[in-house]
């Protein structure tokens, strides 16, 4: 892991094709321009791991799922004995 | 029409899909989706939502609320714009679970709700900046899920 410290206006080189400057340092964040070929993907990591998250939730077991529901009713209704 | 799913064949009309224009993070294509419940008796707070366009994408949907009362999701000023409300609290929120064998292990994302504006049925996916929201909440962190249980095997 590499641990730089950059100015506004100053630069990174990544490699052969990518840059990455500083344009603006403010309290709530960092305006970061990055220059990239097109084929290499950018993505601010929130939205890579909110796609990994959405990915492993797919097409879940049907019993699972039915299991699960019956512990969420149970939870509403707790004075109820048969959870048919 | 109707569409054939894992679990059976469903019948709709296109008052019941829910659009998400831009899709959910991950599956930008598929835009129309069905929310079921998982049995008829059943209220909304726990979902099936499955992809008109492609009947193999199926979530598992849960209100958040029924875990975790206080969850506070904030929308930012585009996102309530592109939903068309002036008031977070006129949407309706749900999060993905993850579904495993054993119940406690399974997850929820608290931190990319779907939010839904339930009169023109239009949904969208957001990630939010609350940083106490994380991608997967095991639902043995919920209290309101432990407590009912424990007190349910004293009966």
């Amino acid at each position: 892991m590499l641990i730089l410290r950059r100015k506004k206006n100053e630069s990174l080189l990544i490699g052969e094709n990518i840059r990455i400057t500083v344009i603006e340092c403010a309290s709530d964040g960092v305006r970061l321009a990055i220059d990239a070929p097109k084929q290499i993907s950018i993505l601010r990591e929130e939205l890579s791991e909110a796609e990994q998250t959405n990915k492993i939730s797919l097409t879940p077991d049907m019993n699972s799922v039915w299991k699960l529901q019956s512990i969420l009713h149970n939870k509403k209704k707790p004075e109820k004995e048969d959870n048919t | 029409m109707t569409i054939q799913t894992d679990y059976g064949m469903v019948e709709y009309g296109p008052e019941d899909l829910i659009v998400f224009s831009d899709g959910i993070f991950g599956f930008p294509k598929l835009t129309r989706y069905l929310l079921l419940r998982i049995n008829e008796d059943e209220d909304d707070s726990m979902l099936l939502m499955v992809s008109v366009e492609d009947p193999n994408v199926i979530f598992v949907l849960i209100n958040p609320f029924s875990l975790c009362p206080d969850y506070s999701p904030e929308l930012a000023p585009e996102e309530l714009a592109c939903l068309q409300v002036t008031d977070s609290g006129e949407l309706s929120y749900y999060v993905i679970c993850v579904v495993k064998n054993d119940y406690l292990d399974n997850t929820v994302n608290l931190k990319c709700p779907l939010v839904i504006n339930p009169k023109t049925r239009c949904g969208i996916q957001i990630i939010l900046a609350n940083t106490s929201y994380g991608y997967g909440h095991t639902l043995s962190s919920f209290s309101s899920i432990t407590d009912s249980n424990d007190a349910r095997s004293e009966e």
